[in-house]
């Protein structure tokens, strides 16, 4: 059986892809897609805690998040293409009328 | 918890089950024709207006169910929870008026009813918000706080600005989610728990902090931080602010705050407050997670109240100033006492009466003059004698000087900080109060003593706006003559809850 770091040092390292990409990506769509990442990151570490102990809650939690992450990715599009709508972009660096 | 106890616990949350109902209902009249479509105002007003006197029946019966409160439900109503929703669902009714009155949204006829069912999962997610009594609950309520305030933010879709403060947002709020919920999962990991009254007993077990648990606690307060503003979690706020239409601006800055401001503090008070854990050092790095809250605490109120000097345009100036509020709340959570908690229920009631006065003088000046630029309230004061004096009556309050309710406020976050011994956090304190002052008669200035070029009439107010700013801004002159009551209110409503 794989013992359970393994799954916390995949999970760690799924978040950090994913705020990397937050971070240093430019499109509004692929920081979306990084989001997503830590979202599962986080789920993956709830489903393993909670197999190995047997404790529901973890796993109870993730279908929770599930749905949420649904709705939120259906809300960002349309967000974004309304965005683009506006002003035929959706590169975060050019979206900079409100600053400061 | 048997089943006759079950059935009364699920009875105290009628409020959430009416808001719920409305919502269906307004969905439907949505659905139905023009005619019917037109009275969802008038609807969703009477449904708030139902929930809050449910919600004070059950603050009636709040002595009686509070044996329900042992366990580790997901949800508890105790008296702080019926206190912040009593604000939450009256500020709700208040914005009602705001959104009648908003043109900008007024605009969009066809989606009249969309805009109501947003308003209503928002007021929804509060009310979850200030009651949850569990790291689950918590992040779901959330979220259903969080996703339609998205929407709402970009309502008007051909404004460049509105959905630019959409994405913007919705970006920063999906990062900070995405960074709690991996906090909550590591949190978990180490606590083997989410509720927030199990993670207490578990940690005064003597498990004490390991490096997984800092993090996770970095992580959550960020989640949390970023929903009430604070600094370095701020980003968002001037943005959305600005770009958003003005009535949603106002139910970001006061509603949403105090549902998060809410579960902030019992994520704190709950897990940490009780425990010896607040004043423990952190692995020997010479803090302890009191003086992580203060140094938020000093960076909120300072960053807050320097960057407001800067601003012309109002919301924005607005904005950085309920940041520098925040930061007073998160000083008197700080100070970790009872008086530091009724500080923090006084000092909301009186920011949500303040902070709405001031945000419908700007939005009804704003449909009048069409501008939202500080600099282009010359000699408003003449123009529109009520309106400017109301306006002054809330900004001296937000400034935070006598004979006003704003100081009286203070006042109680500075008694906390002086019986908590944090000296330093209370200088600061009174040095953000001087900066405060500074840029709120900044706007009286511009208001009264500079000149107009143009000398045109400006349409007057009506009865309705007129009764509105009176029923906003004479409890603050009243409270400020006469503190005891909210005072009194908010140490009644902690008793019950049992802190």
């Amino acid at each position: 059986m794989i013992p359970l770091e393994y799954y916390l040092i995949l999970s760690a390292f799924l978040f950090v892809t994913g705020v990397t990409g937050v971070i240093t990506r430019r499109n509004a769509i692929v920081v979306f897609m990084s989001i997503e990442l830590m979202l599962n990151a986080a789920n993956l570490t709830f489903v393993a805690y909670s197999s190995f102990f047997g404790d529901v809650v973890g796993q109870l939690f993730v279908f929770f998040v599930m749905a949420v992450a649904a709705a939120e990715v259906a809300i960002g599009l349309a967000i974004i293409i309304a965005l683009f709508r506006n002003k035929e972009t959706i590169n975060i660096d050019e979206i900079n009328i409100l600053k400061w | 918890m048997d089943l006759t106890n079950q059935l009364s616990f699920l009875a105290t949350l009628i409020p959430e089950y009416l808001i719920i109902l409305f919502l269906l209902i307004i969905v439907f009249m949505d659905f139905s024709t023009e005619k019917i479509a037109e009275k969802i105002p008038a609807v969703a007003m009477s449904g708030l207006l139902l929930a809050l006197l449910a919600n004070l029946f059950m603050t009636g019966t709040l002595y009686e169910t509070e044996k329900l409160l042992a366990g580790g439900e997901i949800f508890v109503n105790d008296g702080f929870a019926f206190l912040f929703k009593f604000m939450i669902l009256a500020s709700s009714l208040i914005m009602v008026y705001f959104f009648v009155q908003d043109d900008e949204v007024n605009a969009y006829k066809t989606r009249k009813g969309e805009f109501y069912i947003l308003f209503y999962s928002m007021v929804l997610g509060m009310m979850l918000l200030a009651s949850a009594n569990d790291l689950i609950a918590a992040y779901i309520a959330l979220e259903v706080l969080s996703l339609p305030s998205y929407i709402a933010a970009g309502f008007l879709k051909v404004d460049k600005r509105s959905s630019e403060a959409s994405l913007k947002y919705l970006l920063f709020g999906a990062v900070a989610s995405g960074v709690m919920l991996f906090g909550i999962s590591l949190l978990y990991f180490s606590m083997s728990s989410t509720s927030f009254q199990i993670l207490v007993s578990n940690m005064s077990h003597g498990i004490g902090f390991d490096p997984v648990m800092i993090l996770a606690l970095i992580f959550i307060i960020g989640g949390f931080g970023y929903k009430i503003s604070m600094v370095p979690f701020h980003f968002w706020t001037p943005d959305v602010f600005e770009g958003a239409p003005v009535s949603i601006t106002t139910f970001l800055s006061v509603s949403s705050k105090i549902a998060g401001v809410a579960v902030f503090v019992r994520f704190i008070v709950y897990s940490f407050a009780g425990s010896n854990l607040m004043n423990q050092e952190i692995a020997g790095l010479g803090f302890n997670l009191n003086s992580f809250l203060v140094l938020l605490s000093i960076l909120t109120m300072t960053v807050g109240n320097l960057t407001a000097i800067f601003q012309n345009n109002i919301k924005r100036m607005l904005a950085y100033s309920s940041i520098g509020h925040i930061g007073f709340i998160v000083a008197a959570l700080a100070a970790n006492s009872e008086q530091g908690l009724i500080a923090i229920s006084s000092y909301l009631l009186i920011y949500t009466l303040m902070n709405f006065g001031a945000f419908l003088v700007v939005l009804l000046i704003k449909f009048r003059i069409g501008s939202e630029d500080i600099r282009d309230y010359k000699g408003l004061g003449y123009k529109m004698p009520f309106l400017s004096v109301m306006m002054v009556i809330f900004l001296v309050s937000l400034a935070g000087l006598p004979p006003t309710a704003g100081f009286w406020a203070k006042f109680y976050v500075f008694t906390a900080l002086m019986e908590a011994k944090l000296y330093l956090l209370a200088l600061f304190a009174i040095f953000n109060t001087v900066i405060g002052v500074f840029y709120y008669f900044r706007v009286m200035k511009v208001m009264y003593f500079e000149k107009s070029e143009t000398a045109e009439p400006l349409p007057i107010l009506t009865g309705g706006n007129k009764t509105v700013l009176l029923v906003l801004g004479l409890p603050l002159l009243i409270l400020g003559i006469y503190f005891t009551p909210v005072v009194e209110l908010a140490r009644e409503t902690l008793k019950i809850a049992g802190f």
